[in-house]
């Protein structure tokens, strides 16, 4: 900043002209336009106008100063701001998925039929209204269901357990009477689901939703189902996959939601296991957890993409949700 | 709208063109509109790109109505005879009369382009599969619905699926035209968002016939669900699903499809008069191959459900048709199949709210030992699934267990166990 402006590559009527102004260093420019720093290129033009100076001077005054202190388009990376990620009641889920996950963020979950996807969602979309005491979110979720597998005794069932949860962990006096106040359906007030029968309707909420979100978490149960059949032409369905991959990215941009996608894996040739939608989708989701069903109740998640990859947790489904193995 | 009159023959073949060859259809035109030169023809063939359909024609004052149904080529001279004669007998009264009934019960206008003439019909609100949602004329102004009329662009899905860049070129509309008019469609084929309510109150109930299985699986019998019950042969899988079909309350009914031969009514009528019932109603239809059954389920099934109060359908066996027939096309051509029909039957089910109990066989793994038949693909088609089997070293004839092995609701793994009587599944 302390450069002399006769260092920089203008013309030397300009640079006589600034030196006429007291302007010879760098640092000068920005005392005598203070309105540098906050306006665009179209707002410089007009100031400069606004000095009356000679319009050669003036053409060149505007590119230099265009040139020199606009700030560029791209914004340097911000500091990550304190959002609260939503957590499954899970520790070792919690743990595995970095503390849960983030708002403009999208997870997808893939798994064999009955690999507990279903109940993860379900969990997923009751912890979403926990209040923010408690380090819930405080969020209405919409709970988007293509395979008609969302119960709501479950999610009763679930929102009831949640509750017993905070009323346990209620420490001070303020916290015992909010949770004491709380009811199931106070939870469950704030989950919103819709019913999709066909890959249109999907499409037509996802657009829908994206005018204006007010829903902190946006969960599609089993999006491959209505992507699986109906379609003869294979390039029509990567075209139709890719837009919506795009419309779901806008709306992880444009509003604080996390999107939960859930995906179904198939068997391929050599009888391995992949996941359907082919290969353009898997770069939809910034990160992927592969779910397994080990025993009885007990499940495993492994992240196939993103931090931790590789890694693997245990979780068992009880009857009130999500919840540790017993160790 | 006044417009060149038409030959009645040409506006059928474009009717049908327009809403893509459906399994039925019907709808009425005014008598003035066209020229008629179908004159004595009341029941007959009519073939379109080579699809056979079966036309009965009625005229009545102002309109004429036709009501096309898909139907291989028969021989309806007779029926068309027959037909005429009993218009003469009636002196076409009755038909005056159906004449303003049409007028009362034809919902929306359509307009098709036939041979570059704009016409009008009233379209009576017929059910082909799935309905599509169309634009109505009230959504634009005159010339915006005009061109998409021309472009066959009325369709709301059309509008989701298409690229914009497609559209147009097509329509010659600029974007941002373009973007109202996908916000317009999407906002039309939304579904409805709802926020979760436990009511106490129920709408229907549907019963296992069995006290001890309602009071713990009851939670699996909701509208809207696809409900799987397999085993073994003779384990007592089509005696469930009977003694289901005979618990439904007698204004409603269910409908049975069965694959695996015909279904022995007599069984069901043993079970009815052993519970203290005089009759069951249940509409029983039997495939026997892929295209027969498919034929069944996708085109058949909505007929029925649009007719009747029908509360639970069953199917007695999946497995069958795919395990015998060879599928054209090998196995991702099953697979598709597979698909196509369970998501017919989920969108079934949620549509017209009403229960699908499925019933599937076993198949031994080399590793796994006994698993439900149709593998993976299947296995992400249905909501719930309830294995039944005998039991092993029991001293009572006819021991059997139930357990549920996926459910949202039930803990897997649970079980109960029943024995057969006479009465039934107990």
């Amino acid at each position: 900043m302390t450069l002399p402006i006769t260092s920089l590559p203008i013309p030397q009527s300009t640079v006589k002209y600034l030196s006429s102004r007291n302007i010879v260093h760098l640092s000068d420019v920005l005392k005598t336009f203070p309105w540098l720093d906050t306006y665009s290129y179209e707002d410089v033009e007009v100031q400069i106008e606004e000095l009356n100076l000679p319009e050669v001077h003036r053409n060149l005054l505007t590119d230099f100063l265009i040139n020199h202190f606009q700030k560029p388009v791209f914004q340097t990376s911000k500091t990550v701001k304190q959002s609260i990620p939503i957590i499954t009641f899970c520790s070792s889920l919690d743990t595995l998925l970095c503390g849960g996950i983030l708002p403009n963020e999208i997870v997808e979950f893939l798994g064999e039929p009955s690999s507990g996807t279903s109940q993860l969602c379900m969990q997923l979309a009751v912890d979403c209204s926990i209040p923010q005491m408690f380090g819930g979110r405080a969020c209405k979720s919409l709970l988007i269901d293509c395979n008609g597998d969302i119960c709501k005794i479950r999610l009763k069932q679930m929102a009831t357990a949640a509750l017993g949860h905070l009323n346990l962990i209620a420490s001070n006096a303020e916290e015992k009477a909010v949770s004491s106040k709380l009811t199931a359906d106070d939870l469950l007030s704030k989950v919103n689901t819709a019913r999709c029968t066909n890959y249109t309707q999907l499409i037509a909420l996802i657009n829908a939703v994206s005018n204006d979100c007010c829903y902190g978490a946006i969960i599609i149960d089993a999006l491959a189902t209505h992507f699986r059949h109906e379609f003869e032409d294979m390039r029509q369905r990567t075209n139709i996959l890719a837009e919506l991959s795009n419309k779901l990215h806008k709306l992880c941009i444009d509003f604080p939601v996390s999107l939960v996608i859930v995906n179904q894996v198939r068997m391929d040739g050599e009888g391995s296991i992949q996941p359907c939608l082919g290969e353009s989708w898997s770069h939809t989701a910034t990160r992927r957890v592969f779910l397994r069903r080990v025993s009885s109740d007990i499940y495993s998640a492994t992240i196939m993409k993103g931090k931790r990859s590789g890694e693997s947790a245990n979780f068992r489904i009880s009857s009130r949700g999500i919840r540790d193995c017993p160790s | 709208m006044s417009a060149a009159r038409i030959r009645a023959s040409v506006v059928l073949t474009a009717y049908i063109k327009h809403r893509r060859h459906p399994a039925w259809t019907a709808f009425y035109i005014k008598q003035k509109d066209i020229i008629n030169d179908q004159f004595g023809l009341s029941h007959f063939n009519w073939n379109v790109d080579d699809t056979n359909y079966h036309i009965l024609r009625t005229g009545c004052y102002p309109y004429v109505k036709y009501h096309c149904t898909k139907a291989p080529y028969v021989n309806l001279e007779i029926d068309n005879l027959f037909y005429g004669t009993l218009k003469v007998v009636n002196l076409g009264i009755p038909l005056v009369l159906y004449g303003l009934a049409g007028l009362m019960f034809a919902k929306h206008k359509e307009f098709i382009l036939v041979e570059g003439k704009m016409s009008s019909f009233k379209v009576s609100k017929g059910r082909d599969g799935r309905q599509v949602i169309v634009f109505s004329k009230e959504d634009f102004s005159h010339s915006t619905y005009k061109l998409l009329v021309q472009h066959n662009l009325t369709i709301c899905e059309k509008w989701l699926v298409i690229p914009e860049q497609d559209l147009i070129e097509q329509t010659g509309l600029t974007l941002t035209a373009i973007r109202q008019i996908q916000k317009l469609a999407s906002d039309k084929v939304c579904p409805i968002i709802k926020a979760i309510k436990v009511d106490p109150a129920k709408t229907f109930d549907w019963s296992f016939g069995s006290r001890r299985l309602d009071s713990s699986f009851q939670c699996l019998l909701r509208e809207g669900k696809v409900l799987e019950i397999w085993g073994s042969s003779g384990s007592g899988k089509t005696q469930v699903a009977l003694q289901m079909c005979a618990s439904i309350p007698p204004n409603f009914c269910s409908a049975y499809i069965s694959t695996e031969g015909d279904i022995s009514t007599s069984r069901l009528f043993d079970l009815c008069i052993a519970r203290g019932m005089t009759t069951a109603n249940c509409d029983v239809q039997t495939c026997n191959t892929v295209e027969s059954f498919t034929d069944c389920v996708l085109r058949q099934l909505p007929l029925l459900l649009a007719q009747k109060p029908v509360k639970l359908i069953v199917i007695d066996s999946i497995a069958a048709p795919f395990r015998a027939g060879e599928v054209e096309g090998g196995g991702v051509r099953r697979a598709q199949k597979i698909r196509s029909i369970g998501q017919q039957l989920k969108y079934l089910a949620s549509e017209f709210k009403v229960l699908v109990i499925i019933l599937n066989q076993a198949t031994d793994h080399p590793l796994k030992g006994k698993q439900p038949a149709l593998g993976m693909t299947w296995s992400y088609l249905i909501n719930s699934r309830l294995r039944i089997e005998k039991i092993e070293n029991s001293t009572l004839i006819g021991a059997r267990r139930i357990s549920i092995e996926k459910s949202a609701c039930i803990k897997m793994g649970t079980y109960v166990d029943c024995v057969i009587q006479k009465e039934g599944l107990l």
